[in-house]
């Protein structure tokens, strides 16, 4: 029991990061969710069952434009199609191990974040992971609150740049793993292409994932791993 | 249709995505491509994280100084969280200049 206790705290822990740059961005979308007239309890649900920064953001909008709820509901469809992809890359590569059960839990929690560090790592048992998703769910939720009740009050420049962090050391990590193969094409092409399609929103940011992720399997040797992380 | 519908239809369509991998037969996804996903999804979000974060001049170059140190802090194999706590206090220390 310890064990499994060590873990999860293991991964809450390892997830720090992610939670330092949740948390100035969930109290945003609580402060502009009742500023849009979204009770506090219907902001807290969404990011409870939800949990996807930027569907919620443009469901926000659209519901302060009064758009037909189906346009709402198709939007967040369409921003998130991208965890169709990282599903089947975590499933196939991270969370196999696991009984189905503990497989359709930590699929709650799969966001981009988790999913980045997740795959940057050696393979960790079930708690650890858990941990990791709680940890980062529940300072999305914790954030949405503060920021139903505080509004926009707390400046979020000091923490603005702990997600951005986060990726770069992840990529960092992740080119070292690849050294020696033709990443630097790979790289190139990867930028060129998120900066080509940002104008398109996160419909953009699956475009490039997806553009990345054909190219560097056209041009680079299967990976041994996703890229492990040196801790 | 109600706000409560709403949030609760946008939560099952984005769990059912989020589960794809779990509910779909691998064999019915081809598997290469999948190994270099998650590169793909760290540099994308990287770029358009950072690509975000251009506002004003300070924050501009706020932006391109904490990329910097945090670059060196990975190269020398800092912990994930002093890269992060760097990157913060870098940006944050040239943001709020003047």
């Amino acid at each position: 029991m310890t064990g499994v206790m060590n873990d999860f705290c293991r991964g809450g822990l390892r997830a720090s990061g992610i939670v330092v740059g949740f948390l100035p961005t969930a109290i945003s979308f609580g402060a502009i969710a009742v500023q849009a007239g979204v009770p506090n309890g219907g902001a807290i649900a969404m990011s409870v069952w939800v949990f996807a920064g930027a569907s919620q953001f443009a469901a926000i909008e659209a519901i302060r434009q009064n758009l037909p709820w189906l346009s709402i509901v198709l939007t967040v469809l369409i921003i998130n199609l991208r965890h169709i992809p990282m599903s089947l890359a975590a499933c196939r590569l991270v969370y196999n191990r696991f009984p189905r059960w503990q497989r359709w839990l930590l699929a709650h929690g799969l966001v981009d974040e988790t999913f980045a560090l997740e795959l940057s790592e050696e393979l960790r048992p079930f708690p650890y992971y858990l941990g990791m998703h709680i940890a980062c769910w529940a300072s999305w939720v914790a954030g949405t609150w503060i920021g139903c009740l505080v509004g926009m009050q707390i400046p979020d420049r000091w923490l603005k740049f702990a997600l951005p962090s986060l990726f770069l050391y992840l990529l960092i990590n992740a080119i070292q793993a690849l050294r020696g193969r033709a990443i630097w094409p790979v790289l190139a092409a990867g930028i060129a292409l998120t900066l080509a399609t940002s104008r398109f929103g996160s419909t953009g940011v699956l475009v490039a994932i997806l553009g990345v992720a054909v190219l560097a399997t056209v041009l680079l040797e299967q990976p041994d791993t996703a890229g492990e992380v040196k801790e | 249709m109600n706000f409560w519908w709403m949030v609760f239809l946008a939560g099952v369509g984005t769990y059912l995505m989020r589960s794809v991998g779990v509910w779909l037969p691998p064999q019915w996804v081809p598997s290469r491509w999948l190994a270099f996903l998650p590169l793909a999804v760290i540099l994308v979000m990287a770029v358009s994280s950072l690509a975000s974060s251009i506002g004003a001049d300070r924050e501009t170059w706020g932006m391109a100084i904490a990329t910097v140190a945090v670059i060196v802090a990975s190269l020398k194999q800092l912990p994930l969280f002093a890269c992060i706590a760097i990157g913060c206090g870098v940006f944050g220390a040239i943001a709020s200049l003047g």
